[in-house]
């Protein structure tokens, strides 16, 4: 048989269909083409099998068929997106092996595809957490809070939820600067893209003005807080890697 | 007095309490509030000494009618005094909170007045947080050294977690250095909260309105290096509120000069032993160790170049190796090296498959110095080195400071479609 080339436009949605595709075929493909991977343009005409902008329905019954595998596996499913890593055909694989061997093959770290997807999970779910407190908000006059983060993956979705449970009622919006979009909460529990919320897109969100009594407030506590005797800035900076230091307004960013 | 200044010298006041943590509960804010709190607890920023910061530390008033020899803010110490009142404290709370810096406040106060009055200022700071702004954040309370029961159980309504310091363990200590606080009381408003906790604990099985006492547990906090007191006597004491009032956590600091004062030591504070505690403590609460396992009248204290866990497997020769294929996560988790994590990947690939040495680094263990303590279908992964030769590859060169031991959307893809919102629900742990 000959070895299959499937691709996809990079969207979560089509990954989705992608995988469930490869679980009802029980095959996963020997590559997968992404549209917003270097390795191709938006076309893959090479391709044996592609998803592109799938119709609800088919994302509805995708997602079904990966809840049906395992919980831990849509889970996996959901961070290996997040990475922005070519995982498409461990994610099959894996899934494969579930359905043949249940939950356990999750811990078969002995199979190269699951060991792979594993470590860039991880990855996803250190980022993530470490942005639930390094994101820094400032509000704006419409009484919005924003965070402008830089995040080394694609992890807004994930910190979705961190932030909705925390702001309650209150408007707040979250943006990834390094990928152009954001989300913005429009009443309790639920989110939307920027684009939807006004039109403006980013524009809309930006802080206004550095809003100097909180900030010099923080900073002075920040600076009180540390214990001079016993200072140890190679330890600060093991647990508060420098590439966050940038949205740190205790370290001195005026972008908040 | 401005806040600016209010707030450096009551943060200033508030940093020798070293209970940093804002896990343990899990609580959402009212209809209309704000805040929400997660178990296991979210690092906001780490200070220059590598602390962990997560909650707003501030006393309420530094002003102290005590005169505890290690603490700054005793009554004989010539430094300016402040208080805040409820309104600054939680304004200043919820703006730092909305912007992300804190999980929440931390509050204790110096004894300005009788205790019951000083725990009754902590304690409306609480309430109106929770029911004057519907704040769903961590609030971590102090208990005041002799405040009565009646103002822990309203503490405990509102705060997610209260500690009552304990400082220094032994009553000869505490009469020597601290000769306004009784040890009895801070023991018995352990016992307090411990009973408190437990019971609501139990009512909120049967009745599910049971309101919340102080769900994050409780904890105290023991200085090192101020007294002669050993190793053993903190340990044995940690272990002893662990078992008998359940404390979450037992805190231990370093003692700072802060003075001169006869009765206390002129020297650097005694950060490797307060890491070395630490690390002690850790295995005591995870994984199994008990105090007299690490320590004993002729070994009163913990050594220096070794970490505990190394030091007690050096001592036990006959328990080693540990077999990789059949070890329960007890015995695995005994292994120098080799975290409750490692332990759970290694019995969680077993499962699936026949473990193979090639295998090991996959698992992402760290193989440094359990390979020395481990075999694998009857043979021993490392053979080069002899027991005798192995204390000084398990040594570890001394942190230079304080090691904390440890921590539904839309979007549119390319297609430009949202994506379902029911999917963010799934997002949980996945892999150990
Ligand atoms: S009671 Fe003792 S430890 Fe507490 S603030 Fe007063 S002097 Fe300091």
């Amino acid at each position: 048989m000959k070895p299959e080339t499937w691709s996809y436009d990079g969207s979560l949605e089509s990954l989705l269909v992608l995988v469930a595709h490869g679980l009802s075929e029980g095959m996963a493909p020997a590559s997968v083409l992404c549209a917003i991977r270097p390795e191709m343009g938006l076309f893959g005409n090479e391709a044996s099998w592609s998803a592109y902008c799938p119709p609800k329905a088919a994302v509805d019954v995708a997602v079904d068929a990966i809840l049906e595998v395992s919980r831990r596996y849509y889970a996996a499913v959901l961070r290996a997106w997040m990475s922005e890593e070519a995982l498409e055909a461990d994610l099959v694989a894996v899934g494969l092996d579930c359905l043949r061997r249940g939950e356990t093959a999750l811990g078969d770290y002995s199979f190269p595809s699951l060991s792979r997807l594993a470590a860039a999970v991880r990855q996803v779910t250190k980022e993530t957490h470490l942005l639930e407190g390094f994101a820094r908000f400032s509000l704006r006059r419409d009484g919005r809070y924003v965070a402008l983060l830089e995040p080394q993956f694609n992890v807004l979705p994930a910190l979705a939820p961190f932030f909705l449970g925390r702001f309650g009622a209150e408007a707040f919006a979250i943006v990834d600067l390094v990928r152009g979009f954001g989300l913005a909460s429009v009443k309790k529990g639920s989110l939307i893209s920027l684009e939807s919320l006004n039109g403006e897109g980013l524009k809309g969100v930006m802080p206004e003005a550095e809003e100097e009594e909180e900030v010099a407030l923080w900073r002075s506590y920040f600076k009180t807080v540390e214990n001079v005797d016993r200072r140890n800035p190679d330890l600060q900076r093991r647990l508060m890697p420098l590439r966050y230091w940038g949205q740190l307004t205790e370290l001195g960013s005026s972008r908040q | 007095m401005e806040l600016g200044k209010k707030l450096e010298i009551l943060s200033a006041g508030a940093r020798y309490d070293v209970s940093c943590a804002s896990s343990g509960s899990d609580r959402r804010a009212p209809p209309g509030g704000m805040g929400r709190n997660l178990p296991a607890g979210v690092c906001h920023s780490f200070a220059g000494d590598g602390r962990c910061i997560s909650l707003l530390k501030l006393l309420f008033s530094n002003a102290c009618r005590y005169d505890c020899a290690y603490c700054m803010n005793r009554a004989s110490n010539d430094i300016p005094r402040a208080s805040f009142s409820t309104q600054e404290l939680t304004k200043l709370t919820l703006s730092f909170y909305r912007r992300n810096y804190i999980e929440g406040l931390f509050l204790s106060s110096g004894v300005f007045a009788d205790p019951d009055i000083v725990m009754e200022r902590l304690v409306e700071v609480a309430r109106s947080l929770r029911e004057d702004a519907g704040f769903g954040g961590y609030i971590h309370l102090k208990a005041i050294p002799g405040c009565g029961d009646r103002l822990l159980k309203k503490a405990g309504r509102y705060a997610d977690r209260l500690s009552a310091n304990i400082e220094l363990p032994t009553a000869a200590s505490l009469s020597k250095l601290a000769p306004d606080k009784s040890g009895k009381e801070i023991l018995s408003s352990m016992r307090f909260i411990g009973e408190s906790c437990a019971e609501a604990r139990e009512d909120s099985r049967r009745i599910a309105a049971t309101p919340d006492f102080a769900p994050a547990g409780q904890s105290t906090q023991l200085i090192v290096g101020a007294t002669p007191d050993d190793d053993m006597a903190l340990l044995g004491l940690a272990q002893s509120l662990y078992r008998r009032y359940r404390l979450r956590r037992v805190y231990y600091s370093a003692y700072l000069p802060v003075g001169l004062d006869a009765r206390l030591p002129t020297g650097p504070p005694p950060l490797l032993r307060e890491h070395r505690l630490y690390q002690a403590d850790w295995l005591l609460r995870f994984y199994g160790f008990k105090a007299e396992e690490l320590l004993n009248p002729a070994l009163p204290n913990l050594c220096e170049e070794i970490d505990p866990k190394s030091a007690w497997a050096l001592a036990h020769p006959e328990f080693f190796p540990v077999e990789l294929s059949r070890a329960s996560m007890e015995e695995l988790m005994r292994v120098p090296g080799l975290g409750a994590t490692s332990a759970r990947r290694i019995v969680s690939a077993r499962r699936a498959a026949k473990l193979k040495p090639e295998l090991l680094p996959r698992l992402g263990l760290v193989m440094k110095r359990a390979r020395y303590f481990l075999s694998l279908y009857g043979r021993a992964l490392e053979t080069s080195i002899a027991w005798e030769g192995l204390r000084p590859l398990l040594m570890d060169r001394p942190p230079a400071s304080r090691t904390p031991l440890l921590g539904k959307a839309a979007w549119s893809g390319p297609s430009g479609k949202p994506m379902a919102l029911a999917v963010q629900s799934q997002l949980e742990f996945v892999f150990p």
